[in-house]
């Protein structure tokens, strides 16, 4: 009988939840997916550039780009990107809330970037597909259509 | 007889018989007492090192078989974690009816089961060194001036006569229906009076449960005859 109520309590504590940082949703990557309006196109950039971090180095202009993964920045609360080809340059400006949570005592400190609204832009088609940076509800937040 | 007894008692303002089922009892809506009391808990945090200081009072009026409770009290939290630091300083009010379910008892113990309606009102703040890669280190600082929270109780209060006008005794909250408004920037972490706001950053904690122990004492103006319980 001793032996089951002692079972019980280390089950029970080995029933603890413990709270793992790498388990926090929040991230500040912005995801972009970009498709041609007519199918069968591809679509090259000649340059992408974010404001505050620059021209984007990675894109390659003979590569078609299909997706990108842009830092927000938690001191600002909106995001300028450019696109530029060889005949036109596209932009969109996001606007986003920063707000700061206690993710677990022994974690860092979670930056929640929420109230996602596009606030200015020239793409033909531009959606967007998520209201925060969830990793837990959303893999991608704003498509674009050119 | 009876008949007689019973008229003569509807004109004697704040008593009356009152009968339900087979039991009666002398009714008496006039106070007798007014019982002050503070948690010993949180007196004990106060003497401690601990990241969290607090202070209640609480005072209890009685009416018939009744209780109208108020509380108040004050708390600080200051959390000095690895990653961050983290202060809290509010205050906390609770207003509610208890229904004392031993009110034959002979010695005046009280076991009581009851509602509150509680708010409080807290302002935190948080320091943590934010690392990017992209936009560069600094130092945050986010603050929150105003946090209003309101949330219902339900109480089972257990009150044990030590010694004449001395009381001691414990009382279990169910806090439930919790309302927050004011954290824009920062997401409060803990609540004055009710506890920790979330389970953890993704989960909001809408009830809870705590347990806290009470030193009171009477102070009465009036001798309140203890009801007879006379079954027919």
């Amino acid at each position: 009988m001793r032996v089951i109520v002692l079972i019980f309590f280390v089950g029970l504590w080995g029933c603890n939840e413990i709270e793992d940082c790498a388990l926090n949703p929040y991230s500040d990557l912005l995801s972009i997916s970009m498709t041609p309006i007519n199918s069968g196109n591809t679509i090259r950039f000649d340059s992408i550039v974010v404001q505050k971090i620059g021209k984007i180095d990675s894109i390659d202009n003979a590569v078609s780009l299909t997706n990108l993964k842009i830092p927000l920045s938690p001191r600002d609360t909106s995001l300028y990107v450019t696109f530029y080809t060889d005949t036109a340059s596209y932009f969109f400006g996001l606007g986003y809330q920063v707000q700061s949570l206690i993710y677990e005592l022994d974690c860092e400190v979670a930056i929640r970037y929420h109230g996602l609204h596009i606030e200015t832009q020239n793409i033909p088609e531009i959606n967007l597909t998520a209201s925060e940076i969830d990793n837990r509800f959303f893999t991608n937040h704003v498509s674009l259509r050119f | 007889m009876c008949r007689f007894v019973f008229s003569i008692c509807l004109f004697i303002p704040g008593i009356c018989f009152s009968q339900i089922g087979d039991t009666t009892w002398l009714r008496d809506w006039n106070p007798s007492f007014i019982r002050i009391g503070t948690d010993i808990s949180r007196l004990v945090q106060l003497a401690l090192p601990a990241n969290r200081n607090s202070f209640s009072a609480t005072a209890i009026l009685d009416t018939d078989q009744y209780f109208i409770v108020f509380e108040t009290g004050k708390v600080n939290t200051y959390r000095n974690e690895p990653h961050f630091t983290y202060k809290m300083n509010g205050q906390y009010y609770s207003l509610g009816v208890e229904k004392n379910v031993m009110k034959y008892d002979p010695k005046r113990n009280v076991f009581s089961i009851g509602m509150r309606y509680n708010w409080s009102q807290a302002q935190d703040e948080i320091r943590y060194f934010q690392l990017n890669q992209t936009y560069g280190d600094q130092s945050v600082t986010v603050h929150n001036p105003s946090v209003k929270s309101n949330w219902l109780s339900f109480i089972a209060h257990l009150n044990i006569r030590i010694v004449r006008n001395l009381y001691m005794g414990y009382v279990l909250q169910l806090k439930t229906a919790l309302a927050t408004s004011g954290f824009d920037k920062l997401v409060t972490y803990d609540i004055p009076g009710y506890g920790r706001h979330r389970k953890n950053a993704t989960l909001e904690k809408n009830t809870t449960v705590g347990f806290n122990y009470y030193v009171y004492y009477t102070f009465p103006w009036r001798e309140k005859v203890v009801p007879v319980k006379i079954r027919r």
